[in-house]
């Protein structure tokens, strides 16, 4: 008897491409190294006659009503390519550009700013279970992610995400895709900051420095942190999925309300950000990662999460092996200034550097 | 500064990889010279360039950092035809800094 592993062997996305038609499979383009035991949840409905009176202590007939995949994919050393297919598609807004005296290099920029006010761009996934088992689900969308960065002998970012499928499952047989060769974030080197002042409008084309800072009035508090992390949830109503009419699985995913937080825990230092929450002070957070250099172009692998204006949910004092730490949880507030890029600012920037040429297109 | 240099190295033979593996061309194109559109000065030593590629580009704006800019055409990093370009335009702009 054999036995499968629970674990995908391997993950194929499109990432360069979304779907045209939300559910219609498209080619996959890269493979994703995830975190073991992500294999896919076909969810299934069904309801059976014994609830009806007339009906025998034994249903006699049994119904689908619905279906779908849930597919969690997490990345422990978090690389720029799987953070922007992530977040390209769970904000569903990527730009790409080249950077000055880039050649290879990309900078790819998700925003809020501009996103798509009424679905979440699709994308196709494909699991090899074993040789020749191949699984494509189309229809697959991100409805949250969650980025995280800690203080200790491992620096490198790890994300989560929670993804679903509209439900439909094909066999594939593409057993070709590579995984895209690049350095993962981490905190090792890198600059964190909040400012009391607004973002300038332009991010750093390179990612090449960390101390420099795109938000006035900016106090570096890297060497403090000792955990940084970005959630974004698009709060989807999976039951909404099931549109009447629009048969047994998902259909695409409608926009409501998503939203965000960014918690800092660090080491505290006095009571600033406490009368910060008190008086309802407008922050602006800045979180630069660099990894290695791009070929020798100057831009470095990486990430920087940008938020240009925040205030504070809570800033809870504790204890922390003896030491004495505040986590700071931020609310990202929508910043409508229109003198830069994005236009208006919008309520967060994450911008990633690798050599893809497209997300999501 | 011998280990960063091999880790730079590594990283070119790398990335020569990922393009392969991308689905499309598998070429990465030489992007279009820059466009001037607008820019401003930030503060000292620091301005954003408004830029496009070719008539039809999408406008891109991008922080000038004159110190770190300088440091990329000194260590041969990146494009110094564009690099130099790009000082030039922040060179032409105004002194004033924008409205706080």
């Amino acid at each position: 008897m054999a036995t499968n592993l629970n674990r995908i062997r391997k993950l194929y996305v499109s990432a360069a491409s979304r779907e045209s038609t939300y559910g219609t499979a498209i080619a996959t383009d890269s493979m994703l190294k995830v975190d073991a035991g992500v294999i896919t949840n076909r969810e299934v409905g069904v309801v059976s006659n014994n609830d009806l009176v007339g009906g025998t202590e034994e249903p006699t007939e049994q119904f689908l009503t619905n279906q779908s995949v849930a597919l969690p994919i997490a990345q422990a050393r978090v690389k720029p390519h799987t953070l922007a297919t992530i977040a390209g598609y769970g904000i569903s807004n990527i730009t790409t550009t080249t950077p000055s005296g880039g050649s290879t290099a990309r900078k790819h920029q998700v925003s809020t700013a501009g996103s798509s006010a009424s679905t979440l761009h699709s994308f196709t996934a494909e699991g090899i279970l074993k040789s020749g088992v191949n699984q494509v689900y189309p229809g697959m969308f991100v409805d949250g992610f969650n980025f995280s960065v800690n203080r200790g002998a491992n620096q490198f970012a790890s994300l989560t995400s929670s993804c679903y499928g509209c439900g439909t499952v094909s066999s594939g047989s593409d057993n070709s895709r590579s995984e895209i060769d690049e350095d993962p974030i981490g905190g090792s080197t890198s600059g964190i900051a909040i400012g009391t002042g607004v973002y300038d409008g332009a991010t750093q084309d390179g990612n090449a420095d960390v101390s420099t800072f795109d938000i006035a009035s900016a106090t570096d508090i890297t060497t403090q942190v000792t955990s940084f992390e970005y959630a974004y949830q698009n709060n989807v109503d999976r039951d909404f999925l099931y549109q009447v009419g629009g048969g047994k699985i998902y259909n695409i995913a409608e926009k409501t309300a998503r939203s965000q937080t960014v918690t800092i825990t660090k080491l505290w230092q006095d009571d600033t950000y406490r009368t910060g929450l008190y008086n309802q002070t407008e922050y602006s957070l800045q979180a630069r990662f660099k990894g290695a250099q791009i070929v020798s172009e100057g831009i470095y692998y990486g990430c920087c999460f940008t938020i240009p204006k925040a205030v504070l949910q809570s800033a809870d004092v504790s204890d922390d092996g003896g030491r004495l730490v505040e986590t700071l949880t931020f609310l990202p507030l929508w910043d409508a200034t229109a003198t830069g890029t994005p236009n208006p600012f919008g309520s967060v920037l994450i911008d990633i550097f690798n050599t893809q040429t497209a997300y999501a297109g | 500064m011998a280990k960063a240099k091999a880790k730079a190295k590594a990283t070119k033979s790398g990335s020569g990889e990922s393009g392969r593996g991308h689905g499309g061309s598998g070429v990465t194109a030489a992007p279009l010279p820059p466009l001037f559109v607008m820019g401003r000065k930030i503060r000292d030593g620091e301005y954003a360039i408004a830029f496009k590629r070719g008539e039809d580009g999408e406008t891109q704006t991008e922080k000038v950092i004159i110190a770190t800019v300088e440091e990329r055409i000194k260590n041969g990093q990146g494009n110094a035809e564009e690099l130099q370009w790009l000082l030039d335009q922040c060179m032409d702009l105004p002194e004033e800094a924008p409205d706080a």
